[in-house]
């Protein structure tokens, strides 16, 4: 018995030392969006943070927050979980799963899987945000700034270091 | 109840076929959990199988405040002698939650019906699923009443909850309703006995300065209309949790007294569990080794206790996400459970959701 505790215990030390480099962002940053109807121009990264895990649902308005997110194996996607979210794609699906069977939020945030089409969502829709790696150019959407930051600044919270 | 259960997962099926819009109501989702557990002594013997779930849930967004939810679980034990159901109960269905809600802002949610007390934050945050939660088993002071589970985790009543705005991430809870029954696993709301006035309170924060920390404190308080003797319960829990970047750390340590009314005595129960896991990064990100350690000690000479077993476990093992909706994990356990000697499992799970 204690032999194959020892192997067990040998082998989770195995895969523990086996873990390799981490899939590395490759964009510069992650701009965020909201539709330009949306009052909100500048947001903190624990509220951000707070938005995309369904902690917070609502914005001041009292209108329920529309998640749209980017595929998590895209550039911006790995990013966003980087800087943001702090866990893995797989962590974060379970993370929406739980969320729906506590019943706090009735659905997982939809999964936009081309830039434009995550732009006009955003546009076309006053309560949603999102995200993508690159700022758009006057496409009815605004970009957020985190705690007074723009994208292009170095300490901007959703860049790549 | 499991009828009407049944009735809104009929209901749910029925609307789920479509993708939900953006922003339309009604909006209604069915999902549900399953998994099976085998087990192998290592003192020898056959693998044998130790019990099976079903969970199953249904959601419905009825209006921007108003919602509705309800999840029944079917279990089915096993002959391992660990298996989380009685000897003599081999299937067992129960209506875990069932509630409306009436979420006008953040600030404020109001759950009436019955819903998971959060006296024991494990059972809060995983409720029912192991799909969810890392390792095979539920932590002893989060076993359900019907699998000797000692804690309180069903309550019937009025629960209203929050998030205070700002940097500290703080929340609350506070509820009041019906104590559980004259017998300790009687949790349908409908067909329990013996029920009394009951009060409990979740207090929490998740500061913006630590990404990724949570504490909090619950409390309970009721009185047990247990045969032959009234009985004051008072319950307290603090908790702590550390999520970030493929650390999970948790920690949990309950204690519940119960005094009969007009008595000295007081019976101290006391449990708290340990977890710690770990999701490399790259290619073996789909795996998560973890460490669990288990610890309970029931109040000696409580009758209302009478069937609940001090544990004294650990186990160690590695989830495998095969892919997002199945998950295999495999572990080693040394346990304490109802014999006096300590026995040692290599099990393996199965748990799907869907």
């Amino acid at each position: 018995m204690a032999m194959r505790a020892r192997r067990l215990m040998v082998a989770i030390v195995f895969l523990l030392a086996a873990s390799s480099h981490g899939e590395e962002p490759v964009t510069a940053s992650v701009s965020v969006l909201v539709s330009a109807k949306n009052p909100m121009r500048d947001i903190s990264a624990g509220d951000l943070r707070r938005i995309f895990l369904g902690d917070i649902s609502r914005w001041h308005n009292g209108h329920r927050i529309v998640l749209f997110v980017r595929p998590m194996d895209t550039a911006e996607g790995r990013l966003f979980l980087d800087r943001l979210v702090r866990m893995s794609d797989i962590d974060y699906s379970q993370w929406w799963l739980g969320a729906v069977f506590r019943g706090r939020v009735a659905n997982a945030p939809r999964v936009i899987g081309n830039v434009d089409e995550m732009i006009r969502a955003v546009a076309a829709t006053p309560d949603g945000i999102g995200f993508v790696a690159a700022p758009p150019l006057d496409t009815g959407v605004i970009v957020l700034t985190i705690e007074g930051k723009a994208p292009a600044n170095p300490q901007y919270a959703l860049r790549a270091r | 109840m499991t009828l009407i259960a049944i009735v809104t997962f009929a209901a749910a099926a029925r609307a789920d076929d479509a993708p939900p819009p953006a922003v339309h109501y009604p909006a209604f989702r069915l999902g549900a959990f399953a998994d099976v557990v085998l087990s192998h002594p290592t003192e020898g013997g056959a693998v044998e199988y130790e019990g099976g779930e079903i969970d199953l849930y249904a959601s419905a967004q009825i209006t921007n405040d108003w919602s509705a939810f309800a999840e029944t679980l079917i279990q089915h034990g096993g002959k391992a002698e660990n298996s989380d159901l009685e000897t003599e109960a081999r299937f067992d269905l129960n209506l875990e939650r069932f509630y409306a809600a009436y979420n006008p802002s953040d600030r404020l949610r109001l759950e009436i019906g019955q819903i998971h007390t959060g006296i024991v934050q494990w059972n809060e945050r995983e409720h029912r699923s192991r799909f969810l939660q890392t390792p095979i088993d539920v932590p002893s002071i989060a076993n359900r009443e019907s699998q000797g589970g000692a804690w309180p985790l069903h309550f019937d009543g009025v629960w209203a909850s929050g998030r205070v705005p700002g940097a500290l991430g703080a929340a609350y809870g506070v509820g009041v309703g019906a104590a559980r029954g004259s017998e300790r696993d009687d949790i349908q709301p409908l067909f329990r006995h013996g029920i009394s006035p009951a009060g409990l309170f979740l207090v929490s924060m998740a500061p913006d300065a630590v990404t990724g920390f949570e504490a909090g404190a619950a409390g309970y308080v009721g009185r047990i209309r247990a045969p032959g003797q009234t009985m004051q319960e008072l319950d307290a829990t603090v908790y702590s949790s550390f999520v970030r970047g493929g650390i999970e750390l948790r920690g949990e340590f309950a204690r519940m007294a119960h005094t009969p009314l007009g008595a000295d005595q007081e019976y101290v129960t006391r449990g708290w569990y340990v977890l710690a896991s770990w999701r490399p990064r790259g290619r073996l990100k789909v795996l998560r080794p973890y460490f669990l350690l288990d610890h309970l000690h029931v109040a000696p000479g409580e009758q209302y206790l009478s069937d609940v077993h001090n544990q004294n476990a650990w186990s160690a093992g590695v989830r495998w996400d095969f892919n997002r909706r199945l998950a295999l994990k495999g572990d080693f356990r040394t346990q304490q459970l109802a014999a006096p000697h300590r026995e040692s499992l290599i099990r393996a799970e199965v748990s799907f959701s869907f």
